[in-house]
């Protein structure tokens, strides 16, 4: 970045601002970020500028993680901007952040690529006009039987630093699961009617509007760079369901992919070419007699994957699910869809 | 005091501390790590029965922290490069730390970005997506547009100079308005 060879306090603003951007752009060498440094120390007008700069730069990054920023959006609503709920009703904002998970962050694309993925396995959802649409139809019914169904799920990220994470999944149809990780730091889960979550030691969250609640729940699930989607205060997520829906019809394109092994089906769903910058793609193998979903794994640009493996078939109780089978006697708080 | 749940009130504050985190490691995935790391520290916070009158100071100072230690913890591991200058990230901080903007303020900023957004020329929206979506490099969005990372890079700093112009116009057009 080029910089005028002017005294500190003759920089224009015009300098300052390209000092601040070309911070952002990690463009500066190091005398510029002295600079730079130097002037946010003395003009309060550039500590302003370089704050809404800092702003601008958390929001864009916000709604790309969230996927918002190519198409206008309709008009989604940020939480800032929502009315403010009741100052009694307070629970939704519990959940809206869930409380007790270190799930937040990950991009909409994860969180569209993790809603996707439970939905597959919980049978919740499979899109109505996918060119795989027999296979699809077929996993769906399977995944509606009540048959319980352990899988392993494993979290790996291309950094070195990244540590990999193995969670535990029993689903069941009827959008019954519990999540578990390894080491036991938390269980969520729903029953069929409520969606649960609880911390070791701590209280148990429930709501019973799982699917109307909006895209806060699709982030309620078990890691962090897994469903995870934390509520963004800048607001697409805060999107109804079946906004979201229409957001993966439109960004995933489903194809049927000739599998190795003849006992199984290979469907692949990947981010709509041309539609983004490194690929997204989630490949599902599911069984050709049962339907049910073997194993399945997510990939993102960035070079995280996430895996799904079936385990085993083991008989559950009902209770199972329910959130008393894994938080006996703990305070139970009830959290109320509010802010749709 | 606010009784809004610690964990929501921090969720609220996304964009500000991200962009805080981002201006000090310049990398998206450490801003989202650290940004979560500072989520569990609020947790843990909740669950005790220890006042905060002022959540947004106080949470400022967990991010703050959890930066710093983040990266103190890149810089040892020497896979990165130059470091930030040190000068830069104390001043970043403090920046960060004594920013008193109302909450409106922010609030409107938010609101006058997305409609800044879509104001933007297909081609724009499309680099300032591919930029941020998947925090993408200036090389490898040069590739996507069969341009140069110079290019590619200058473009999105003129952009980015559009939008926060943008922004801050609309903000004074309607505290003018109001």
């Amino acid at each position: 970045m080029k910089d005028e060879p002017k005294s500190q306090g003759e920089k224009s603003q015009g300098d300052i601002e390209n000092l601040i951007v070309g911070h952002f752009d990690g463009t500066l060498i190091e005398e510029q970020e002295k600079k730079l440094a130097d002037v946010l120390a003395t003009s309060a007008e550039a500590k302003q500028m370089f704050v809404s700069y800092m702003r601008l730069e958390g929001r864009l990054h916000s709604l790309g993680r969230d996927g918002f920023l190519r198409d206008p959006i309709a008009e989604p609503i940020s939480e800032p901007e929502r009315p403010a709920p009741p100052s009694t009703d307070t629970e939704p904002l519990v959940l809206n952040g869930r409380p007790r998970l270190r799930i937040f962050a990950a991009s909409t694309s994860l969180a569209v690529c993790a809603v996707v993925i439970l939905m597959l396995l919980s049978g919740v959802l499979w899109p109505s006009s996918v060119s795989a649409s027999s296979v699809l139809r077929k996993a769906q019914q399977a995944a509606e039987e009540l048959i319980d169904r352990t899988y392993r799920v494993t979290v790996s990220g291309s950094r070195a630093s990244f540590q990999t994470q193995e969670l535990t999944i029993n689903v069941r149809g009827g959008g019954r699961y519990v999540v578990q990780p390894v080491g036991g730091a938390y269980v969520m889960g729903n029953d069929g009617t409520d969606f649960w979550v609880t911390r070791k030691n701590g209280p148990v969250f429930v709501t019973s509007d799982y699917r109307s609640l909006d895209p806060e729940l699709q982030r309620k699930i078990p890691n962090k760079r897994l469903l995870e989607v934390a509520a963004s205060s800048d607001g697409p997520l805060l999107m109804g369901m079946p906004d979201l829906l229409s957001l993966i019809q439109r960004k995933y394109d489903l194809e049927l992919v000739e599998s190795a092994a003849s006992k199984e089906h290979h469907i692949r769903a990947t981010v709509k070419s041309g539609r983004r910058n490194g690929r997204e793609a989630i490949d599902l193998w599911s069984d050709v007699d049962s339907g049910v979903p073997l194993r399945a794994e997510v990939r993102w640009a960035n070079g995280r994957q996430t895996r799904f493996e079936l385990v085993e078939y083991v008989k559950l109780s009902e209770q199972w699910y329910h959130y008393s089978e894994h938080a006996p006697g703990r305070k139970v708080e009830r959290i109320h869809a509010s802010i749709q | 005091m606010d009784e809004t749940p610690l964990i929501q009130q921090y969720m609220q504050l996304r964009s500000e501390f991200m962009g805080y985190l981002y201006a000090m490691t310049r990398d998206a995935e450490l801003a989202e790590e650290v940004y979560q790391n500072a989520a569990v520290v609020v947790i843990q916070k909740a669950d005790q029965s220890e006042t905060i009158h002022n959540f947004r100071a106080w949470a400022k100072e967990v991010v703050r922290r959890q930066a710093l230690h983040a990266i103190r913890a890149r810089e040892a591991s020497a896979k990165y490069g130059r470091a930030m200058a040190p000068e830069l990230l104390e001043a970043v901080s403090e920046a960060f730390m004594h920013d008193t903007s109302e909450d409106s303020v922010v609030r409107d900023e938010a609101g006058a970005l997305r409609k800044c957004l879509d104001g933007l020329p297909e081609e724009k929206r499309e680099l300032v997506a591919l930029r941020y979506e998947c925090s993408s490099s200036f090389d490898e969005i040069s590739q996507h547009t069969g341009s140069t990372p110079v290019a590619v890079q200058r473009a999105l700093s003129r952009i980015r100079k559009l939008l926060h112009g943008c922004v801050q116009r609309r903000m004074q057009l309607e505290e003018t308005a109001s």
